[in-house]
């Protein structure tokens, strides 16, 4: 990974067309400011790690789990049309 | 409720007694496995109104998905330029949105609404999007009976 020292009002430019810009430093946290393209999604790291382990946890579940959940939604909403 | 309908477009779809699979190009890559792009969305009558999302290139890798709105019909959100761009899609275009679901071991299960599967049917194009929505669960449960 390449580590760089900037201070607050400095900023980098990753691949000619992102500005990252350090705004602020306050105590153990850093705020920082992003200029990117429309096209480009920015994602908390934490959160896409979250989103990594709901996934695999989801693709481990078997068949037969899928076929019970389907049967009993397919139930309560028989029951909620007749109701 | 309204339910949703597997994307229309016939390039890419296939029949096969109760199940059809419909061809999902992933460009960005799911979460958890980045390096498949390659997806099928199989829709079977058995397990209606869930559905399959199943690499098509990774061996037995597949998700179990469903339209959200069973669970929230008030749910829907809305995708910024980098989630349209992902798939393909105009603003204009209809967009098919699924959430993955959990089946944990004693039959409960959730949904993940903060991260939905976003497909554009015109392109064939899938993305999961990460939506900028603290007030969404990565585990929202789906209420059935028992």
């Amino acid at each position: 990974m390449l580590v760089l020292s900037r201070k607050p009002g400095q900023a980098l430019l990753v691949g000619g067309e992102i500005v990252v810009k350090v705004v602020e430093i306050r105590g153990q946290q850093v705020r920082i400011g992003i200029d990117a393209p429309d096209s480009v999604a920015i994602v908390r790291q934490e959160l896409h790690d979250q989103v990594e382990d709901a996934n695999r946890a989801a693709a481990s579940r078997g068949s037969k789990n899928a076929s019970r959940l389907a049967s009993r939604m397919r139930r309560d909403e028989r029951k909620e049309n007749q109701e | 409720m309204s339910t949703v309908e597997a994307p229309a477009a016939t390039a890419g779809r296939e029949q096969s007694g109760s199940e059809e699979r419909t061809r999902i190009l992933v460009r960005d890559g799911i979460p958890g496995f980045p390096g498949l792009h390659d997806w099928e969305l199989l829709v079977d009558a058995e397990i209606d109104p869930l559905m399959w999302f199943a690499a098509a290139d990774g061996g037995d890798t597949r998700l179990l998905v469903l339209d959200p709105r069973h669970v929230e019909p008030s749910y829907a959100p809305k995708f910024g330029p980098p989630a349209l761009e992902a798939v393909g899609a105009a603003p204009d275009d209809p967009l098919v949105v699924l959430g993955v679901v959990n089946v944990e071991p004693d039959g409960s299960a959730t949904i993940n609404l903060r991260a939905p599967l976003l497909i554009c049917p015109r392109t064939m194009r899938g993305a999961q999007v990460i939506l900028d929505r603290s007030d969404l669960s990565m585990r929202h449960p789906i209420e059935v009976g028992g």
